[in-house]
């Protein structure tokens, strides 16, 4: 249902820029994509009147938000306003048809709990997340997350979604506490995260480890909850991965039930909706939410771009502009390399009795050699003490990430990309099946 | 050793004195006087007519794999009282008077307990190495028994320390007293088969979530004044549910917006109800689950739960079983069924065998899943025929079988693996 509503060529834009005016009703959205690729242009928007939102954080009248190539930006208006893009976007059409006001009362029905909370000095909801690859997830997540700290709240964000993750690094999951709504072109800013090592970019690959780091996650988030009364209110919204089948819906009950999840809101799945009502407690809240007609596909190749610039802003900043990492050698000697999980060998050559099982939580020493090199490695924030300290690697969370970019082995070294001069802050680093080509 | 086995005699000398040296090492070592403190002694008393032992004093530690209560009495069955008196665990007397070893096998082991062969299997409770070579068909193992089993036991435990061999250490529970019970109590069956159904949500077992909060407290919300809007509660429109929900309170809102009610209704043509691309993997577990579909919360016992605690607390009561298999219980009364259809004079399963890590967590009440089931024979009886092992794998879905051939002192086991049957490719 899309209308094309007024669009009017600017003449007085920047020069090389043709800028086209988007007049805005009442609950209805713009959207538009940025042409993926390195050679595309940028899309430039602008808010002209009335007010504006995307994915939940306001927009400035009369600023410049600038977004690079692969973005796609829907931005929403309650009231209705006008917007100028510059730029060329692959698309750009006015939907009538969104989802928003269902979601604005999924906030309303949090709001409500959390005022319930801090009256009765109880916590505030817990909530997971749930549906299939492309329904939205993460967006659902930084509206209701950027709505509630507009509403004056501190809620935490658990990112569960190894593959892509909108805190830190892909193969890794993590907590945030929200303070401030979402930049409009950045996302949220990651202060402090808590960061836990998975590894990999699907929690398949050792789904015994990924329910293991999610008690962790519930753990710490439940101390915090603890001493922190603000924390506790604002309660948590839990992003999870987009595999609901098998193991990986074993994975979703089994974090419901760390994290004593009070609503789980599912995200364009009736099937999905079904079985958690038949598998969770009644007094779970199952909620079943259409997604957004704007939510794009993404092809594979889409998603490992994005992985890959997640990684190369973590090293080099936003639009790589901002941080400029450091690239020295590391001895080998002076560091311990593990790798969570024993790699997976045929029942047939166990021994009796032996389970596969019993290799996943396993840490197994890494040799360094040439097949290093690219690696993502997670720096442990574990003490470098002896191995009685090695039990807990696993779930002790990591103090940052460093890429092998050359390895050495007549000299014992290697080199390693690092967001910080040296010395290495900890020893004990864990590999990742994730590589990251430093090209651009 | 590689190569035939060594035992067809040949009448070399050397063959002779080979088989005398592990003869007099054998009688050394059961001659050996073995003393045990009395007062270590757990004193039972023989009652031939039921055919059970009832305990004196109270049982050791032994009660976490072994006996039963009844009556406010502790009782072990003969075949547990043996095997605990070889242990040097037990002293079983009868007027009055103490039993032998040699008095335990005579009056224990019978047709109505265990047969002779049933209860050398048995005794691999004790301790067992097994050297599994790659190829699992051919097992050799050897045995200790007798006087070295005290000392033995640490040895095992070093040995595998030391040298990481492939050291097993089988825990054999009867499953004769798990029958018993279910046969006792005809009635509780649709009971004992609905709490097994209960437990196959195995992800919730208490001890993998340590995320208890203090904070949590009790509460439950009132749903009832919080309003969601539910999409799937359209598709079922039941009265209880609101469809159509009224403007949120502005103060609920960012940026104190004002909106209109919210109509769910035109969303439930517009979800995802498509169907899901399936393996066949997990068609095959969609299907399982199906046949023995159960809402958690039909359950009246998980309705009255009120918050996460509770419901924790509640699955934690009814058994922690970490990888919990709905045919433990109610495939029992199905193997009844079965041998009272067409009865296997020769061959039953006489053991479920679970592993020495569960030792800790094992309960007699609710053993859980056995690691593998155990069928007894003798080396001398024919080869198990295919009607045999259809009948016996039937009985024992899910959990492996193993066959144990005794031959005198020596047990070898076999058991079948998976295997696929390769397919056209046309067809």
């Amino acid at each position: 249902m899309a209308t094309e509503v007024l669009e009017k060529p600017i003449e007085d834009a920047s020069p090389g820029k043709v800028g086209t005016r988007f007049d805005l009703e009442k609950e209805t959205e713009l959207r538009f994509e940025v042409e993926a690729g390195d050679g595309a242009e940028q899309v430039e928007l602008e808010l002209l009147s009335g007010m504006a939102e995307v994915f939940g954080s306001e927009l400035n009248r009369n600023k410049k938000y600038t977004f690079g190539p692969g973005a796609k930006i829907a931005v929403f208006t309650w009231q209705g306003c006008s917007i100028n893009l510059y730029g060329k976007p692959e698309v750009a059409y006015v939907s009538k048809d969104t989802p928003m006001l269902l979601y604005l009362n999924t906030h309303a029905a949090l709001e409500q709990m959390r005022k319930q909370a801090e009256k009765e000095n109880e916590r505030g909801p817990r909530v997971m997340v749930v549906g299939p690859t492309d329904v939205g997830k993460s967006t659902v997540c930084r509206l209701l997350l950027s709505y509630a700290v507009r509403v004056g709240r501190r809620p935490t964000f658990v990112e569960l979604d190894v593959g892509q993750s909108g805190v830190s690094v892909p193969g890794t999951v993590s907590a945030l506490c929200i303070e401030r709504p979402a930049d409009v072109e950045e996302g949220f800013s990651v202060q402090a995260p808590l960061v836990y090592h998975f590894g990999s970019t699907t929690p398949g690959t050792n789904i015994k480890l990924y329910n293991k780091l999610t008690s962790c996650l519930a753990e710490v988030f439940s101390q915090r909850c603890e001493v922190n009364r603000k924390a506790s209110v604002g309660g948590c919204i839990i992003n999870t991965c987009g595999w609901v089948k098998g193991s990986g819906y074993q994975a979703l009950v089994h974090c419901a039930s760390a994290f004593e999840v009070d609503v789980v809101l599912v995200l364009d799945h009736e099937r999905l909706y079904n079985e958690l009502k038949r598998d969770l407690p009644h007094f779970v809240r199952v909620v079943l939410l259409p997604k957004s007609g704007g939510v794009v596909e993404r092809s594979k190749e889409c998603r490992r771009e994005a992985r890959d610039e997640k990684i190369r802003e973590y090293f080099y900043g936003f639009c790589g502009v901002t941080f400029y990492p450091f690239s020295y050698e590391v001895r080998f000697s002076d560091v311990r390399i593990y790798k969570i999980g024993a790699p997976s060998i045929p029942d047939s050559c166990l021994p009796l009795g032996m389970s596969q099982d019993d290799t996943q939580l396993k840490l197994v020493p890494v040799t360094p050699g040439r097949d290093l090199t690219y690696h993502v490695l997670s720096v442990s924030s574990a003490d470098d003490g002896e191995d009685g300290v090695r039990k807990g690697i696993v779930e002790t969370p990591v103090c940052g990430f460093i890429v092998v970019t050359n390895v050495d082995t007549q000299a014992q070294v290697m080199k390693v990309l690092s967001p910080a001069p040296r010395p290495l802050p900890r020893h004990t680093l864990l590999i990742m099946d994730i590589r990251f080509m430093d090209m651009k | 050793v590689r190569g035939q086995k060594d035992f067809i005699p040949d009448g070399s000398e050397e063959q002779k004195q080979k088989l005398e040296q592990a003869l007099n090492e054998h009688w050394s070592l059961i001659s050996e006087e073995r003393v045990e403190r009395l007062g270590s002694l757990v004193k039972g008393v023989w009652i031939p007519e039921e055919q059970i032992i009832e305990l004196q004093t109270p049982a050791g530690k032994f009660w976490q794999t072994m006996g039963f209560s009844a009556k406010g009495k502790q009782y072990l069955l003969p075949e547990e009282a043996l095997f605990l008196m070889e242990c040097g665990n037990v002293q079983v007397f009868y007027q009055d008077l103490p039993f032998s070893i040699q008095d335990g096998y005579e009056n224990f082991l019978s047709s109505k307990s265990i047969t002779f062969q049933q209860y050398l299997v048995r005794h691999f409770k004790k301790v067992v190495f097994l050297f599994a070579n790659v190829n699992i068909y051919n097992i050799e193992c050897i045995f200790t028994s007798g006087k070295g089993i005290l000392s033995g036991h640490r040895k095992v435990r070093e040995i595998w320390d030391s040298r990481q061999m492939l050291v097993l250490y089988f825990c054999v529970i009867s499953c004769q007293t798990e029958v018993e019970s279910v046969e006792e109590e005809p009635d509780c069956k649709q009971d004992v088969i609905r709490k097994s159904e209960v437990k196959q949500r195995s992800w919730w077992s208490p001890g993998k979530t340590s995320g208890s909060c203090s904070v949590s407290g009790s509460r439950q919300w009132d749903f009832s004044s919080i309003h969601f809007p539910d999409v799937g509660s359209a598709l079922r429109s039941r009265p209880d549910d609101v469809v159509s929900l009224a403007a949120p309170d502005p103060s609920l809102l960012p940026g104190a917006l004002t909106v209109g009610p919210c109509d769910v209704i035109p969303w439930r043509q517009r979800i995802n109800l498509k169907e899901v691309y399936m393996s066949p993997k997990d068609r095959q577990r969609e299907e399982e689950a199906n046949r023995r579909w159960m809402d958690v919360n039909r359950d009246p016992e998980v309705r009255s739960c009120k918050s996460w605690a509770e419901y924790r607390a509640l699955l934690a009561r009814r058994g922690d079983i970490i990888y919990c298999d709905p045919y433990v219980l109610s495939n029992h009364p199905f193997m009844y069924l079965c041998c009272s259809l067409k009865p296997l004079d020769n061959w039953r399963i006489s053991f479920s065998v679970f592993q020495p890590d569960s030792v800790s967590s094992f309960k007699k009440s609710n053993p859980g899943r056995p690691y593998a089931r155990m069928v007894v024979c003798s080396f001398n009886d024919p080869v198990p025929d295919l009607a045999v092992l259809k009948q016996l794998s039937s009985q024992s879905p899910e959990v492996a079988l193993v066959f144990a051939a005794v031959d005198h002192g020596d047990i070898s086991f076999y058991t079948f693996k998976d295997f696929h049957i390769p397919k056209d490719v046309f067809p």
